[in-house]
């Protein structure tokens, strides 16, 4: 079994070089002479560009080079001998740098000093690279060293004439003096003379492609459409034998100038069709005739739409809506999209019976199945005619493809796909409806929302694809996010403020209990307390496990205290249920394993819901009144920031105000400006804090964590505030002021677009401006900035893409070496961490 | 670009301290981390912290530096020339 261990081999070097005019010819299976394509039969013409020696892409045809049919012919090349030599348009700058590099006379590389020949070879031969070698380029004036022959400036006209001394340099000439140059000259000039001899750059043949890479088409109505690359190699051939033509028959210079440039141009855009001086070889219709350079090159090119860019089957892409009352790990698909995506089951003699009800069933009726496979690979489509035959016809080793249930394995994915949490593996739950249905608990990792969004499905269609999905990928072991070390799924909006509001506040008949927890998904309600009303904490215990025990602290800081799965103190809000806080989950994680964790996860989850449904929460206009202590309160507030304000400007018109060491005195005042305002801001959201009716829905809100933050009760409450473009008070607008209705230089509060009313107060119009001006502008921001750090993330991944810890805790890339020596620079599995932190107390207090 | 003088910069406070490694401790370190030289991180000869410490290629230098994540960390690299 020797010969079947892998060879490990390294790259050390790729040579890239020019195809000689020696080797296009050796390779060559035809040579082309005409620009016809087909005769008047349709046969394809001898020494045409559709020449059958050039591969066929008619069925039924045999290459006549290697006697294969289409398919297997590959395909060889064919070459035209071109009357008269063309540039490259590939090689045109390097052509000028060497030009300029040589004697015009002996074709030695100028510039070298001339040494006794010992000397010469001991001399490491310095490889200069075509860049410097333009870089140095000799002036009109220079001597040859060797021949003494003057030279001459020589430059370019774009894209492929070159002048010297004002004369042209026909590519004849321009070949002879490339030809000139030395094999041992060349690596001085960056170029393996093995590979690559500079007049090579200058074309004598043309390698014509095979007609397999350019195939015609056959339209609907008989027509034949050929693709453009045969098109642009037609006008190449027309033109060089008509320069050939005239040549013959001695033409005058002029005309066969002009066919010569034409041969040049039809060269350069078979080559590149974009090249920025020449215009666009076109179509008859107007549009660009996409040549060999527009195949490969951007995003649609061959590289990267066909050799890195992917497609798969067994796929399905629709909107997503919400499911609270699926399980966490699973997706509900529509009836359509479970009838056409299909998972192979392989018939044994145990589960013959439970295939053939599929193919009973067959396509139209679900669950069916689409297809069976053969064992000898082929397939059959099951339909109304067939489905009797292949019943018969079914035994051990055939394949059915059933249309997948509930139960079967899917992945799950939503684009960017920025981390491996973006693809996790759900269980399918085939449900009505024509959207894929999540629980909105798993919105996080995918950074799903629901206005909208659209994400994609795959069904694994191996056994140990299969397995693989489910061990590694099913969302419950992607519970821990490898970022952070904390839940990165958890309670959101509604789970959490439910959750808050029934462990804080609730307490309910036992009966009503029962009921909240059955709906749920909870049957086990002995450890409900036997008492006529129940606490909503009591409630809660009841899906915590039973042994479970946890101390933690709420947002605000007061402890929370669960023992023997019971919360003996403080309530669940946003720092223990949250996403990517959930302390109180990583615990349960930690303690229970990943399956536990989640399970538990989607009760609490469903229960907060559950108990909103219930309990009903809304928003009122009244929650954000103030009381009339509150309401005077926060106007003095203003009334003194205002004050002070005008203090300082007043100080500033009287050069009274001392500017800060580095400061001018215009930002010092600036400044002091602003910091009055914020502060004003921020006294005006204590008092909201503090008036504010705290058992109010909205404060609910705030308070458990769910949605929105002191700052925005605040703004609906007292004082919208300052509004700040690029970090200043606003500015910009009419000459020294922000808008007309102002005086000139006008420097209050009110002029640079401090807002003072609330937002249920409502806005004076030049406040309502101001606003839509900042909303304007971090409009824009956010638009101008996803895709910037989309790219730069993007670049990241791909530097780090195969990075790997070893077993000895380095880092290292596919190559082994080293990128840094202890994982981290301190070894620690943030997987399996809490918050990134090893809480070594922790540890030891639970082996005790 | 002209040489220039090998100076000492390796006492500023933003340059990490840099040491450079005796034969036997470098053999130990590539038994440690069973790797190569070619395998380690590089430096250059001309790197501006060890100008003044006679690199030569093949050297390995120990670099002290701040992390957040551990304090003073450890790295390893090699001295090239190119």
């Amino acid at each position: 079994m020797e010969e079947n261990l892998p060879i490990y081999k390294k790259v050390k070097a790729i040579s890239f070089g020019k195809i000689s005019p020696k080797l296009i010819r050796k390779m060559a299976s035809v040579k082309i002479v005409t620009p016809e394509l087909y005769d008047r039969e349709g046969y394809p013409v001898d020494g045409g560009l559709m020449d059958i020696r050039m591969g066929v892409i008619d069925p039924g045809l045999k290459c006549k080079t290697c006697g294969s049919k289409l398919k297997e012919c590959i395909g060889h090349f064919g070459y035209v001998e071109l009357a008269r030599p063309v540039i490259h348009i590939s090689y045109a700058k390097l052509i000028l740098d060497i030009l300029r590099k040589i004697c015009r006379d002996c074709g030695v590389v100028l510039g070298e000093k001339l040494k006794p020949e010992e000397d010469a070879k001991e001399k490491k031969v310095d490889v200069l690279d075509a860049k410097k070698a333009s870089a140095r380029a000799p002036k009109t004036g220079v001597k040859c060293q060797s021949c003494n022959a003057k030279q001459f400036k020589i430059i370019i006209e774009k894209p492929t004439s070159y002048f010297e001394d004002g004369k042209r340099l026909s590519p004849i000439e321009v070949r002879t003096r490339l030809e000139r140059l030395r094999d041992d000259d060349l690596p001085k000039l960056g170029l393996n003379p093995k590979v690559f001899r500079p007049e090579w750059t200058v074309l004598t043949l043309l390698a014509i492609p095979p007609v397999t890479i350019r195939p015609s088409i056959t339209l609907e109505s008989g027509e034949r459409s050929e693709d453009d690359l045969t098109h642009k190699l037609g006008d190449i051939v027309r033109i060089n034998q008509r320069l050939f033509e005239n040549i013959n028959a001695g033409a005058p210079e002029i005309i066969i100038e002009d066919l010569w440039d034409l041969l040049q141009y039809h060269v350069t855009t078979f080559f590149d069709n974009a090249v920025p001086q020449l215009p666009p070889a076109r179509h008859r219709s107007g549009q660009p005739l996409k040549t060999i350079t527009e195949r490969i090159k951007s995003k649609e090119g061959r590289i990267r739409h066909n050799l890195a860019g992917k497609r798969t089957n067994f796929s399905a892409r629709t909107v997503i809506s919400p499911d609270s009352m699926l399980d966490l790990n699973e997706v509900g698909i529509p009836k359509q999209v479970a009838m056409k995506l299909t998972v192979p089951e392989r018939a044994t003699k145990w589960n013959m019976d439970f295939l053939k009800k599929f193919i009973e069933k067959g396509p139209k009726e679900y669950p069916g199945a689409n297809y069976v496979v053969r064992p000898d690979g082929r397939k059959k489509k099951i339909s109304d005619e067939t489905k009797e035959q292949l019943l018969e016809e079914l035994q051990p080793g055939y394949i059915v493809e059933r249309h997948i249930m509930d139960g079967d394995i899917s992945i799950f994915n939503r684009q960017p796909s920025l981390h491996r949490m973006s693809m996790m593996c759900h269980k399918i739950r085939v449900l009505p409806g024509l959207t894929f249905r999540l629980n909105p608990a798993v919105c996080a990792p995918y950074n799903a929302d629901f206005d909208g969004d659209e994400m994609n499905l795959h069904i694994p269609q191996s056994e140990e694809a299969r397995a693989e999905a489910e061990i590694l990928m099913m969302v419950h072991t992607q519970l821990i996010s490898p970022r952070y070390g904390l839940s990165i799924i958890g309670c959101n909006m509604d789970a959490i403020s439910g959750n808050y509001i029934l462990t804080k506040h609730m307490s309910i008949p036992k009966e009503e209990a029962v009921q909240l927890l059955a709906s749920i998904g909870v049957d086990d309600f002995k450890r409900l307390p036997d008492k006529e009303t129940v606490t909503g904490k009591e409630v809660f215990s009841v899906i915590l496990p039973e042994d479970f025990s946890f101390t933690g602290k709420t947002r605000e800081g007061n402890p929370v205290k669960i023992e023997k799965g019971k919360i003996k103190e403080g309530f669940m809000d946003k720092a223990n249920l949250g996403e990517g806080h959930g302390l109180m989950l990583r615990n349960i994680h930690k303690n229970y394993g990943a399956k536990e964790a989640l399970d538990i996860l989607g009760k609490i989850f469903r229960l907060g819901i559950r108990t909103l449904q219930i309990n009903g929460l809304t928003a009122a206009l009244s929650d954000t009144d103030l009381t009339q202590k509150g309401k005077e309160s926060v106007e003095k507030i203003l009334a003194d920031a205002k004050e002070v304000v005008n203090k300082l400007i007043d100080d500033y018109h009287n050069h009274k105000l001392d500017a800060f060491p580095g400061r001018s005195v215009e930002e010092t005042l600036e400044l002091k400006i602003l910091e009055t305002l914020n502060k004003a801001r921020n006294n005006a959201g204590k008092i909201v804090q503090e008036t504010v009716d705290k058992s109010k829905h909205t404060s609910i809100i705030i308070d458990s964590g769910a949605k929105g933050n002191v700052i925005s009760m605040a703004q609906m409450a007292a004082i919208v505030g300052q509004q700040a473009l690029r970090g200043k008070r606003m500015e910009k607008g009419y000459e020294d002021r922000t808008l007309s209705c102002f005086e000139k230089n006008d420097l209050s509060p009110k002029a640079r677009g401090f807002v003072e009313n609330s937002f249920k107060k409502g806005l004076t119009p030049y406040e309502f401006f101001f606003m839509s001006q900042t909303g304007r502008d971090s409009l824009m921001d956010t638009a101008l900035r996803t895709p910037k750090s989309g790219y730069l993330y993007r670049r990241l991944a791909n530097s780090m893409q195969d990075l790997k810890v070893a077993y000895d805790k380095t880092v290292r890339d596919a190559s082994e070496k080293i990128v840094q020596f202890k994982y981290g620079g301190d070894g620690i599995d943030v997987s399996k961490s809490e918050g990134g932190i090893v809480n070594v107390k922790k540890i030891i207090e639970s082996t005790r | 670009m002209a040489k220039r003088k090998a100076k000492n910069y390796n006492h500023h406070t933003l340059v990490p301290k840099h040491e450079k490694l005796s034969e036997k401790q470098k053999n130990d370190l590539l038994k440690e981390f069973k790797c190569n030289l070619g395998e380690l991180p590089k430096l250059l000869a001309t790197d501006a912290a060890i100008m003044d410490m006679n690199p030569k290629v093949d050297d390995v230098f120990k670099i002290h530096r701040f992390s957040r994540t551990e304090g003073i960390s450890v790295f390893y690299r090699v001295v090239v020339d190119e």
